[in-house]
C-alpha cells in the first residue's frame, strides 16, 4: 500500500518536472526564434533562409521527453510568429515546424546519428513551408528553390545536429531524460 | 546513448545531398542555357501582365494595388525586372533583386504578388 503511495507522488513530481521544462522549452524556443530574427542574414541568399536555432530545441524536447511536448513547443513557437510577424508567417512557421517536428520524433525511434535527424528534419521543415508557398500563390514555379532550399537545409541542419548532440550529452539535458 | 554520427548514417546523408546537387545542377543549367525573354507578374493567382523583355527601350514601373491595402511597384527593364518596393513586413520579394534568368521569380507572399520570368 505504501509503495504504491510512493510510486504515485513520485510519478505526479515527475509529471509537475516535464511541465517545467515544458514551460522553459517553449520560453527558450521563442527567445531563439527572436535573437535569431536580429542576427544578419546568414547566407547571402535573400529568400528567407534562417539556421533554425530553436528548432534545436524542438528537437530536444523530441530527444527527450516525447512527441506531444516537441509538437506543443512548435504550435506556441507557431502562435508566437503570428502574433508578432503576421498571419503569413504563423501559417509558414506551423507548416514548417510541425511537419519536421512529427518527422524527428519518429526517426528518435530508429538508431539514427543525431546529425541526420537533424539534416532530415531542416530538410523536411523547407520543403514543407516551399510547398505551402507554392499553393499559397497557386504558383508551383517556387520549387525552382527547392535544390537550393535543401542544400541550405543541410548546412543548418548539421549545424543544429551538432548543438543538439552537445545539448543531448550535457548532465542536465540526461536528467531530463530520465524523468 | 545515441551518438552524432553512424557510419550508416552516411548512405542517407549522401543521398540526400546528391539529390540537392544534382536539382541544383538541374536549375543552373537550365538558367544558363534557356533563353528569357517574358516576364510574368500575378497578383491574387490571376496573371495580370505579361511582358516581353527584349522590347522594353525604357524602364517602365508597373504599379499593384488593392483594397487590402496591397501597393507593390515593380520595375521592368530590358532584359530584366525586380520588385522596387512593397508594403509587406519582411521585403523578401525586394531583396531578390532583379530577375533576369528563366525561372527566376520573387514571391511576396503577404501581398500575394509573383513576379517571374518564363
Amino acid at each position: 500500500m505504501s509503495i504504491s503511495k510512493n510510486t504515485n507522488k513520485q510519478r505526479s513530481g515527475n509529471a509537475a518536472k516535464k511541465v517545467a521544462v515544458f514551460g522553459v522549452s517553449a520560453a527558450l524556443a521563442l527567445a531563439l526564434s527572436f535573437f535569431e530574427s536580429m542576427l544578419p542574414p546568414l547566407f547571402s541568399l535573400h529568400i528567407g533562409v534562417r539556421l533554425g536555432l530553436s528548432n534545436v530545441v524542438t528537437m530536444t524536447c523530441a530527444a527527450t521527453i516525447g512527441m506531444p511536448c516537441a509538437l506543443a513547443v512548435t504550435l506556441i513557437k507557431g502562435l508566437f510568429a503570428g502574433m508578432t510577424r503576421g498571419f503569413v508567417a504563423m501559417l509558414m512557421s506551423l507548416a514548417g515546424g510541425l511537419l519536421s517536428a512529427f518527422v524527428v520524433c519518429l526517426l528518435m525511434r530508429l538508431k539514427l546519428g543525431y546529425l541526420v535527424i537533424s539534416v532530415i528534419g531542416a530538410v523536411v521543415h523547407n520543403m514543407a513551408q516551399l510547398t505551402l508557398c507554392a499553393f499559397y500563390v497557386s504558383n508551383f514555379g517556387v520549387y525552382i528553390y527547392a535544390p537550393v532550399l535543401a542544400f541550405l537545409g543541410i548546412i543548418a541542419g548539421c549545424i543544429t545536429g551538432s548543438i543538439l548532440c552537445l545539448l543531448a550529452k550535457s548532465k542536465t539535458v540526461s536528467k531530463i531524460k530520465n524523468l | 546513448m545515441r551518438k552524432l554520427f553512424y557510419k550508416r548514417d552516411f548512405v542517407i546523408l549522401a543521398v540526400i545531398l546528391l539529390v540537392a546537387l544534382i536539382g541544383m545542377g538541374t536549375v543552373w543549367i537550365y538558367h544558363n542555357f534557356t533563353e528569357s525573354t517574358v516576364v510574368v507578374i500575378e497578383h491574387n493567382s490571376v496573371e495580370i501582365n505579361r511582358i516581353n523583355l527584349d522590347k522594353i527601350e525604357q524602364s517602365d514601373i508597373i504599379f499593384i494595388n488593392d483594397d487590402d491595402g496591397c501597393h507593390v511597384e515593380i520595375e521592368v527593364e530590358n532584359g530584366r525586372a525586380r520588385v522596387l518596393s512593397s508594403t509587406c513586413p519582411d521585403k523578401i520579394c525586394v531583396n531578390c533583386g532583379w530577375l533576369e534568368n528563366k525561372g527566376d521569380s520573387a514571391v511576396c507572399l503577404p501581398n500575394k504578388v509573383v513576379v517571374r520570368i518564363e
